[in-house]
């Protein structure tokens, strides 16, 4: 009984070990220079099964290496009598507070060209929610504008001066699926 | 060699306090439930074949291999939405700790599985939850503040008369939360360093200018930019200080005395709850402020209780005494659940029907006054009764702090006297240690 519980322990203090370092070296990024730490980057291949089968997996570039500085916004428009009308736009005013972090998170990593399909599947989920009828043709335009990137702080004057330069490019046209 | 095992056996197996995983599983439960219910209205769109990320579009987002979720399996939406629900009432079992064990383990394995199927919405908050989630699954003792505790404590308590003994735990899934914090901040750190705005200062205004995060108008925000450069010092000081938290404590003895005389760790968390509470005044960046604070409960231990303690009970000498009618069952459970929620040890229950014990604490009061309603003494020798007396006691309990402020509102005090009185009453129809009201 001694053995089998100080194999036990055995067993958990391994356990331990291998979850840490397999943690960390899954954390690491920008190791360019530093032999150990590359080293151990280059190992992550051993871990990788634990780290995704266990859900484990982590990258904490929270606002770096420098801070998300690009804004945007979508304007979801609708073909009415043939003219383009802005029926709705996806920003922080248009989504409750609750649902402002989640919904915001989605438009960014959905604004890239090769997200295309799920700009569309998107779109096709706005067409459900609002009832459009089947055969409205949609299109989906991206506004943005680039926060400043300073080297060292500016004044409040500054701050109340700038004004963002928007700009706005059209990702895609669709038309709205069947009603179900 | 034995040396060098028993060092490792006290690193990893040293017996501690299982209230900071105990606290640690419902504010995780509590995080998560207030999290996705926030995302009730569309857990259709997220996560079911019919939203926003049906399967075939997967590889857009989502990894194609060591993947495993229930919603690969479960796709149609009334069923993902019958999952979800399954989902709410597991996080509420886990909160209040009706079967801890069982229901952290499958609201994990839930929350991984909602997490896994559509990667879109998440943030950092999420992959924080997740992580303690799993620390949580794999520690062997959760059970602290939970119902499956509490009815042990009274089974235990009705034969004994005495509390069981404090639930202990090995060290070891301290020390993986530890390190996961670590990670957390250093590697961020390090991140930050890579670039060039945080040495410049000038992450704070930028930040304070991105209208998906900021919380206040542009003018508001405009105001706050001298914090800037002070905000991202302080952001790379106490995210790289968490390294401190690797140096031996053994070797602290070479420091002086006035710094080692405090924990660097509940600095470290004193500093990091100031850090993203601030971030929340300013920016919503999601649940993790919230994720954060309930890994730090997990880093609570023995120490960490008796320094919160002694803080609270500086200026706080003597106990109060409170009479109770020790014949009767509601007045004893009640009793056994106030000297629960006595965490700072500051109460000190006395059956009044003991003439030499009531001779000693109340010798002006008769027994049929003492009958009518709990009486309390406080250590300058002021009487309480009934509602008065729970509402002064709730003072005193931590737990109940929050519901003071409450017990103050105009017509509470008499509506409270009114329900206290009818509850005595029907306390003397207690049978066996059972009581009808």
């Amino acid at each position: 009984m001694t053995f089998l519980r100080r194999l036990i322990k055995v067993a958990i203090a391994l356990f331990v070990v291998f979850h840490i370092s397999s943690t960390f070296m899954y954390s690491l990024y920008h190791v360019e220079g530093v032999p150990v730490l590359e080293w151990l980057y280059n190992k992550r291949t051993h871990i990788r099964p634990y780290i995704l089968a266990t859900s484990q997996w982590q990258r904490w570039n929270l606002f770096s290496p420098d801070p998300l500085r690009r804004v945007i916004e979508m304007d979801f428009d609708q073909k009415i009598d043939g003219r383009w009308v802005s029926v709705f736009t996806l920003n922080q005013h248009n989504v409750t507070w609750w649902q402002r972090a989640p919904e915001l998170k989605i438009m960014r990593r959905m604004e890239d060209e090769k997200m295309l399909p799920l700009q569309e599947r998107y779109m096709f989920d706005f067409c459900r929610r609002h009832r459009i009828p089947e055969g409205t043709q949609m299109r989906i335009r991206k506004r943005w504008h680039v926060i400043p990137r300073h080297l060292t702080t500016q004044s409040i004057e500054w701050w109340r001066n700038w004004e963002p330069q928007w700009k706005d490019i059209e990702l895609m046209q669709t038309t709205c699926p069947p009603l179900k | 060699m034995k040396r060098v095992i028993s060092y490792l056996n006290r690193f990893f197996f040293e017996e501690v306090s299982a209230t900071g995983f105990g606290l640690m599983r419902a504010a995780w439960a509590f995080t998560v439930l207030f999290y996705m219910l926030g995302s009730a209205t569309d857990v259709v769109r997220y996560y079911s074949e019919g939203g926003i990320l049906p399967q075939d579009l997967g590889y857009l987002v989502f990894r194609s291999e060591y993947r495993f979720t229930l919603l690969q399996y479960i796709t149609d939406p009334t069923a993902v939405v019958a999952l979800w629900s399954v989902f709410m009432v597991c996080l509420v079992c886990m909160m209040i700790g009706m079967w801890p064990r069982l229901m952290t383990i499958i609201c994990v394995l839930l929350l991984f599985s909602f997490h896994e199927r559509n990667l879109q919405p998440l943030g950092g908050g999420d992959t924080v939850l997740r992580i303690i989630g799993f620390i949580l699954m794999i520690a062997p003792e959760v059970s602290a503040f939970s119902l499956a505790r509490l009815e042990h404590q009274w089974n235990h308590w009705k034969k004994t008369g005495k509390y069981l003994a404090p639930l202990k735990t090995h060290i070891w899934p301290y020390r993986i939360l530890l390190w996961q914090i670590l990670i957390i901040y250093v590697t961020s750190a390090w991140d930050k360093l890579q670039g060039v705005m945080w040495m410049g200062g000038t992450v704070v205004e930028a930040g304070f200018h991105h209208t998906h995060f900021v919380r206040w108008s542009k003018d508001i925000m405009d105001g706050w930019v001298w914090f800037s450069p002070y905000a991202c010092f302080y952001t790379l000081m106490f995210e790289f200080g968490w390294l401190l938290m690797l140096v031996p404590r053994e070797t602290w003895h070479v420091l002086p005395l006035w710094i080692r005389r405090h924990s660097i760790k509940r600095w470290l968390i004193a500093g990091s709850l100031g850090f993203h509470w601030g971030i929340f005044a300013f920016m919503d960046v999601g649940s993790f402020p919230l994720a954060m604070s309930t890994a730090f409960l997990g880093l609570l231990l023995d120490q960490d209780w008796a320094a919160y303690k002694k803080t609270l009970n500086k200026r706080w000498k003597g106990r109060i005494i409170i009479l109770y009618d020790g014949a009767c069952g509601l007045c004893r459970r009640s009793i056994f659940m106030l000297q629960l929620m006595d965490v700072l040890n500051r109460i000190k229950p006395v059956d009044f029907r003991d003439g030499i014990l009531r001779s000693k604490h109340a010798p002006d009061l008769s027994e049929s006054d003492l009958d009518r309603a709990m009486h309390i003494k406080t250590p300058q020798g002021k009487f309480y009764k009934g509602f008065d007396a729970f509402r002064k006691l709730s003072w005193h309990m931590p737990s109940l702090k929050l519901l003071t402020p409450l017990l103050y509102l105009p017509g509470v005090a008499p509506v409270g006297r009114m329900i206290y009185a009818k509850i005595a009453v029907s306390r003397n129809k207690c049978a066996h240690g059972a009581c009808k009201i």
